[in-house]
């Protein structure tokens, strides 16, 4: 099966192929906030470079979060769209899951820290199974010191995740590498055939948090 | 080509062929999500749009009984709006040009309103001075062709249709304000209150802050008025000046028609004055159904057919744009 991967959930927007799970070709860039500039140039580089036609994709698969809300809305509106028009399902996952899932090789656990602003990250925390990572309970959002305390009671564990770089990249506990910062199509789109699919219409992000209810009055 | 609209509260999708049929116009609406806060809350669009826009555009090709292969362009507002809202019409739009390999077309929201006049009277007698007033918007245009306009005032303050939703939020009416309130003003007597008429008389810009702050005042000091006396009163200003400021424009640039456009234009009232103000002007008033004056992506679909050939496609790395300006001719 072919997969088209597509991650827009933190400051980095990277999108991948892979065949039969086997990555073929892969984009990331670190967009700031002009998600909705480089998504759809970046996939359209990579079809052209990778040679992987749109129309022999099989499976969409994308981040659904949780993450930056416009980042987010980028991700999803185009993985919704792809799937609708060529007519295939979409994989979900969430970033904490991605962020966790290459780290199970380490044998040890790994905390899924992602940068949510205003003074928080989302995050949750993983234990090592066989070939994978098994979830610890809910993700949510938390202060860092709220995830400090925690953790400490967790020896040996892992953090991953630009919440992590940014909060405890100076201690006191590990960091994966700098690469395992942000979420990777590149991951997803080799792990997609193991992931359930569904109609594009069915795909809903993970927000994690309520929506700011402050009323605009911008032109419209 | 198919046209997709999300700038802030409806998302819609159309098939329009040509520039001039519209095979299919769906819009779906957000006013229940938005009427518990007392109006549109930019972060409960942006994500309601993600949730159905894909439906809503299955919808609009299911209803014009087309396939993709049929499709020759992909047309989307890309501003003015609100930015979360924006992002997700026009990345879907890139990624429906992508998967099937046809142009994207980003589309300014207020041309769109421009053309929307065009759909249902393609022979339209230009010039025309042309009334777009919105939630977000009220501005006087003249327009001497396709693509050729010239902007002669707007408001310096609120939009009219944001004075209709600020009065109906103090009288406890809900919102969307205008519909409530043209409904109450029918049976109110628009003589009751005599509300000041901002700007009446200096050009072509508008002012409505004013008057919303001065039925506010009115009411709190008359706290027994009926309500239907405060709505009817308070319509009668706002449409008054409107129509006093199209007329003379009109008059001024020695335009053939009158038209209007944008969500308040489906006020019953301004209908009616600006019928028989042309009419008694010897003009000819083009006045749109409802549902072509509120957002919608039928005139976002002509736009697009008129802009992919004069400018052709849009790149896919064009940003949305919440501030896009309309291109207006040198006065
Ligand atoms: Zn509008």
């Amino acid at each position: 099966m072919r997969v088209l991967a597509i991650d827009t959930a933190t400051s980095q927007v990277s999108v991948a192929v892979a065949v039969d799970g086997e990555v073929v070709g892969q984009v990331a860039l670190r967009a700031g906030r002009r998600h909705g500039e480089t998504l759809a140039p970046a996939i359209e580089a990579l079809v052209a470079l990778s040679g992987v036609e749109l129309s022999s994709i099989g499976r969409v698969a994308v981040d659904v979060g949780p993450g930056l809300f416009t980042g987010l809305r980028v991700g999803l509106a185009t993985a919704k769209a792809l799937g609708a028009a060529l007519d295939i399902p979409v994989a979900m996952c969430t970033s904490l899951d991605l962020l966790a899932h290459p780290l199970h090789r380490e044998g040890r656990p790994v905390a899924s820290v992602v940068d949510a602003r205003r003074g928080e990250v989302f995050w949750a925390l993983y234990q090592p199974a066989q070939e994978v990572m098994v979830a610890c309970g809910e993700a949510v959002a938390q202060s860092p010191d709220e995830v400090a305390v925690r953790l400490s009671h967790v020896p040996g564990v892992l953090l991953a995740g630009d919440g992590a770089r940014r909060y405890f990249g100076s201690g006191p506990f590990d960091l994966a590498p700098a690469s395992f910062d942000h979420p990777s199509a590149a991951v997803l789109a080799g792990w997609a055939p193991d992931l359930g699919a569904v109609a594009a219409e069915r795909v809903v992000a993970v927000y994690l948090r309520g929506a700011d209810v402050r009323i605009g009055w911008e032109q419209r | 080509m198919l046209a997709i609209e999300t700038s802030c509260d409806e998302t819609a999708a159309a098939v329009v062929v040509d520039g001039r049929e519209v095979r299919s116009s769906v819009v779906s609406s957000q006013i229940d999500l938005h009427a518990a806060f007392g109006g549109v809350v930019p972060e409960v669009a942006g994500r309601a749009h993600v949730d159905l826009l894909t439906p809503v555009v299955s919808e609009a090709l299911a209803q014009a009984g087309i396939v993709p292969g049929d499709l020759d362009a992909v047309g989307a507002t890309i501003g003015p709006g609100l930015i979360g809202s924006l992002l997700v019409g026009v990345s879907a739009a890139k990624a429906y040009s992508l998967a099937w390999g046809i142009p994207f077309v980003g589309v300014n929201h207020m041309e769109g309103h421009l053309h929307a006049a065009f759909l249902e009277d393609p022979d339209m007698a230009l010039p025309a001075v042309v009334l777009l007033v919105s939630g977000g918007h009220t501005m006087l245009i003249l327009m001497t062709g396709a693509g050729r306009y010239r902007l002669l005032g707007q408001t310096i303050d609120d939009a009219a249709g944001e004075a209709f939703d600020k009065v109906a939020r103090f009288l406890g009416l809900g919102y969307p304000g205008g519909p409530v309130i043209d409904r109450l003003a029918g049976t109110g007597d628009a003589s009751h209150v005599a509300f000041p008429r901002g700007l009446r008389g200096q050009g072509y810009d508008f002012s409505f802050s004013g008057l919303k702050t001065s039925v506010i005042n009115y009411v709190r000091k008359h706290p027994e008025v009926a309500v239907e006396d405060v709505a009817a009163s308070f319509q009668a200003a706002v449409v008054d000046v409107l129509v006093e400021k199209l007329r003379a424009a009109a008059a001024a640039l020695d335009a053939r028609s009158v038209c209007i456009g944008g969500g308040v234009a489906a006020n019953s009232a301004l209908r009616a004055a600006v019928v028989a103000a042309a009419s008694a002007d010897g003009r000819s008033a083009f006045i749109p159904s409802r549902a072509m004056c509120t957002d919608n992506a039928a005139m976002v679909g002509a736009t697009a057919w008129y802009r992919l050939r004069t400018d052709g496609p849009t790149p896919l790395d064009a940003p949305a744009d919440p501030n896009l300006k309309l291109d207006f001719e040198p006065a």
